[in-house]
């Protein structure tokens, strides 16, 4: 009975709130509202600030290669010069043994006239022939601490083979000689690791650096972008020719983006052991659409294409037509003269360019896509809107292989944005057309 | 209208329209059920606003295995346990002695309307308003509501039955009321 009470107690409330409702009152939404485009905006500055981190963490990373790379061949490079430097500074006098050999040291004599060499192991208290010019050796001795060390001296008279020679036994000798006692001790890795001689560093690096002179052919594509200040331009026709348009606006408008490609030759020359200049001359073509209702007409009466461009430098009656489509192709003449930077200098190379490019203007030439009306070509000179020589800015980067001794291909992306204005004050426009492009190259090395 | 497949996916699209939609469609329902945990309106009002953010932030991983209002009821009472949660473990409930609980009230609770029903419920402390609602209306047992609130089972079944001592005194203390007024 008292369980049926209770049971019964349960259920009436559970039938009371069983599908109850209460209306919140309207400031329930509106907050709600407020905490959810609140949380939607954090989100966002989430995304941004993660966006952010990721964006500074890779140029950090870039940096860090960049530096660390840059560090060790400039590493590789002050050894490279020492050991070539003693080599050629070598005369005809008998090397001699050296004049400071601590506990344990092993050195090479050579003697140049003769070609030949003879191998010394000095221990300490020690000394052979001293001579007054002082030698390169590579000497393995002992420091403070035990660990064995690898010291280049300078030298005159020595073989730059015996030289190896001499790098390579005293890299073993160093290994023979360090005491069995140390290979007990918890430092093991830390003493019986001599430093590597230079010569065996720089061998991979050898071809690379006999790559001093070269020649490349190569071409490319890309977007091509006018510049246009402005993008329209438009007058009154003045023409009587046409009744239907007469007193109606002219305008042509360049598509946004065209498309360029250059065809070049290029000459490189090493200036230092990691700089790059280079020249060279290059064809471009910039093409684009325009839509324009201008046309001109000949002596003849021929009705030619025609862009504002050229307003302003006509000769012959210019009228207003329906729209129709042109393009106008924009053949240069550049001649760049870029320095580079050898980021990887091997089998894979990895170079930066920049530079300026003198670009000799040559022809541009507007063409009716519907063929009605008929071409219109206009070279430099006066009656040219464009000028005759204006200046770019080249920016790039060159990816390489080699593939052979001689042979180098190389894809090259780059920019190229003009400085000045191609075309002239006097027709009331800018431009300052950019050019993004990809480009393929064949190198050939001279030796 | 929209049916429900659609307020969720718009919901999970995070389209402000779905998600007023859904708001207006569950939100009354919800209310009474604040309104049962909470001890005051505007605390009623707090949990329904933060229970239905943490809706919209997961309706994502609805998966349709139950109604969708089950899973809005269940995040809803979560979340009223939730915000109660920091008051029970300032003031842990304890055991309290057994009630005689009188076996016949009389009590007749259709002579009462919703919002009176409400305010008696919220009269309750915070323990055994808690204990009360999940037993007796959410239909938990008493060893479930024990784990939920981590707290013995018996605590759980005093709690219960000195809320209901107060509910009924309660009950009869208004009725007394109201039949002075009569």
């Amino acid at each position: 009975m008292k369980d049926l009470s209770r049971q019964k107690f349960e259920e009436n409330w559970k039938s009371v709130f069983d599908g109850a409702e209460v209306d919140p009152s309207g400031s329930v939404w509106s907050n709600l509202e407020l905490d959810l485009v609140s949380m939607e905006s954090n989100s966002m500055k989430k995304k941004v600030v993660f966006y952010k981190w990721l964006a500074a963490a890779s140029v950090f990373l870039m940096v860090f290669f960049a530096g660390a790379f840059y560090y060790v061949m400039q590493m590789d490079d002050k050894q490279s010069a020492t050991i070539t430097n003693s080599a050629n500074e070598g005369s005809s006098e008998s090397g001699s043994v050296p004049k400071e050999t601590d506990q344990h040291t092993s050195s090479i004599s050579g003697n140049e006239t003769s070609s030949n060499g003879s191998v010394e192991n000095t221990k300490n208290g020690e000394e052979g022939n001293q001579s007054e010019k002082t030698d390169v050796t590579i000497i393995t001795k002992k420091d403070e601490t035990n660990n064995f060390i690898t010291e280049n001296r300078e030298s005159a008279g020595i073989d730059n083979s015996l030289l190896l020679k001499s790098q390579q036994i005293s890299f073993l000798n160093s290994i023979k000689e360090v005491p069995a006692e140390v290979h007990g001790k918890i430092e093991l890795p830390r003493l019986v690791l001599p430093a590597m001689p230079a010569v065996f560093m720089n061998n991979s690096k050898k071809n690379s650096q006999t790559e001093d002179l070269w020649a490349s052919v190569g071409f490319s594509a890309g977007n091509y972008n006018p510049g246009n200040v402005s993008g329209t331009t438009a007058f009154r026709s003045s023409s009587q020719t046409s009744g239907a348009y007469l007193n109606s606006v002219g305008y042509s408008e360049p598509s946004d983006v065209g498309s360029a490609y250059s065809a070049g030759f290029a000459m490189s020359k090493r200036v230092f052991s990691r700089w790059v200049l280079q020249t060279g001359v290059n064809y471009i073509n910039q093409s684009i659409g325009y839509t324009s209702n201008y046309v001109s007409y000949s002596a003849t009466n021929q009705s030619k294409v025609f862009v504002a461009e050229y307003a302003d430098f006509a000769n012959s009656s210019v009228t207003i037509t329906t729209p129709y489509q042109i393009n106008s192709a924009i053949e240069v003449i550049s001649l760049p003269m870029q320095t580079g930077y050898l980021l990887i200098d091997r089998k894979f190379g990895w170079q930066l360019n920049t530079g300026v490019a003198a670009d000799f203007f040559v022809r541009n030439t507007l063409t009716d896509e519907s063929g009605r009306a008929q071409q219109y070509s206009q070279g430099s000179g006066e009656e040219s809107p464009y000028r005759a020589v204006s200046w770019a800015g080249l920016l790039g980067t060159e990816v390489s292989y080699k593939l052979a001794k001689q042979y180098r291909v190389s894809i090259v992306p780059g920019m190229r944005y003009s400085l000045n204005s191609v075309l002239k004050s006097t027709s009331g426009q800018a431009s300052n057309p950019l050019v993004v492009d990809v480009g393929f190259r064949f190198r050939y090395i001279f030796n | 209208m929209l049916s429900e497949q659609e307020l969720i996916k718009g919901c999970s699209k995070e389209d402000r329209a779905s998600q007023k939609a859904l708001y207006e469609r569950y939100c009354r329902k919800m209310m009474a059920i604040c309104l049962r945990y909470a001890r005051s309106t505007q605390e009623a009002e707090d949990i329904l606003q933060e229970g239905f953010i943490k809706i919209f932030n997961s309706i994502k991983s609805f998966r349709a295995e139950s109604k969708l209002e089950t899973w809005i009821t269940r995040i809803m009472i979560n979340t009223s346990l939730n915000s109660l949660r920091q008051k029970l473990y300032v003031l842990p409930m304890v055991d309290v002695n057994d009630i005689q609980i009188p076996e016949a009230d009389g009590v007749n609770l259709s002579d009462f309307n919703l919002s009176e029903l409400i305010s008696i419920v919220q009269s309750l402390p915070d323990g055994c308003r808690i204990v009360f609602n999940l037993f007796a209306i959410e239909g938990y047992g008493h060893k479930e509501i024990a784990e939920m609130l981590s707290i013995s089972e018996g605590t759980s079944k005093s709690q219960y039955n000195r809320a209901k001592h107060l509910l009924r005194s309660k009950l009869m203390q208004e009725e007394g009321r109201y039949e002075r007024f009569k």
